[in-house]
């Protein structure tokens, strides 16, 4: 394949991924960097939620894309381009993670809301669900957001992040992580409810 | 809090509603138990809450995943990448 060092013209801009791939095939490197500014903020952002550390979140976006160019033919028009790349992006940082020693996780159980014995919630449970969008300009609850994101137990917050930010279904993340739907929802509840109790903790004292 | 339907008898607790939420926002419940903890939250204040707390997590959750390169990493990488496809 012939590569041009130019940096994409306008037009590129106005072509559909398919078309992209397919301009990439024809030996158009401009095409291949379009795909990449258009994709990249989203592949780093799967990429720190499983990483948690930027270096090797650009480290896992350059293989990414690597792997994406080396498979470019094995791709098909029918699916979105960014669920192909999702899974590569998932399945690189998954590989990095199994393969450096791992940054300790402290064993914290993941909290939820209390009971009483009558199974009754132990504390009337507060809305602060209208505060929530306006509160995000608080750079405080952003970092508190982060990191309670960020402590949650891996096998939790990959699954959180793939819900709740790239929007797969219970099914579409059971494939990719090679779990059962049912084990898919549990995490997935377990981490909500975690990031629910540092949210509730802070905003609390607000409403 | 008891609720009597289809001639079944069936008392559900916070607790029970706080665990099944993921799968009541999923539809995923059979529609009896899905009616069931509709009407324990019209009439429960905490439960009620809880459901709108939960559901304001996951809208957060994807606004703490949301990250951006700077102009100048997207810059930096895309030379990186430019230069590791020569060799491809």
């Amino acid at each position: 394949m012939n590569l041009s060092t130019q940096h994409p013209p306008n037009h590129l801009a106005e072509l559909d991924d398919a078309d992209l791939v397919e301009a990439t095939l024809r030996g158009d490197y401009g095409a291949f960097e379009q795909l990449f500014l258009r994709h990249s903020d989203r592949v780093y952002s799967v990429a720190m939620g499983i990483l948690r550390d930027e270096a090797e979140a650009q480290d896992a976006l350059q293989e990414t894309f690597l792997s994406a160019f080396r498979k470019l033919s094995s791709f098909r028009r029918e699916s979105p381009f960014r669920a192909w790349l999702l899974r590569i992006t998932t399945n690189t940082c998954l590989m990095r993670l199994r393969s450096r020693r791992r940054r300790p996780e402290v064993p914290l159980e993941v909290r939820s809301p209390s009971f009483a014995d009558d199974g009754h919630f132990e504390r009337a449970v507060v809305d602060w669900s209208p505060l929530a969008e306006k509160a995000l300009e608080d750079h405080e609850l952003g970092e508190r957001l982060r990191a309670a994101v960020e402590e949650l137990p891996e096998k939790y917050r990959v699954v959180l992040m793939l819900a709740d930010y790239e929007h797969l279904s219970m099914q579409e993340i059971a494939e990719l992580l090679h779990l059962t739907v049912p084990a898919v929802k549990t995490r997935l509840h377990r981490a909500r409810l975690g990031v629910r109790e540092a949210v509730t903790d802070y905003l609390d004292g607000r409403t | 809090m008891s609720k009597t339907c289809s001639g079944l008898s069936l008392t559900l607790r916070c607790r029970e509603i706080s665990s099944s939420m993921l799968d009541y926002l999923d539809g995923s419940l059979p529609p009896e138990e899905m009616l069931m903890i509709s009407e324990h939250m019209r009439l429960c204040p905490d439960c009620a809450c809880f459901k709108a707390t939960y559901v304001a997590t996951t809208d957060l959750c994807a606004k703490a995943f949301s990250r951006a390169l700077t102009d100048t990493q997207r810059e930096q990488l895309c030379t990186k990448l430019r230069e590791a496809l020569r060799t491809a």
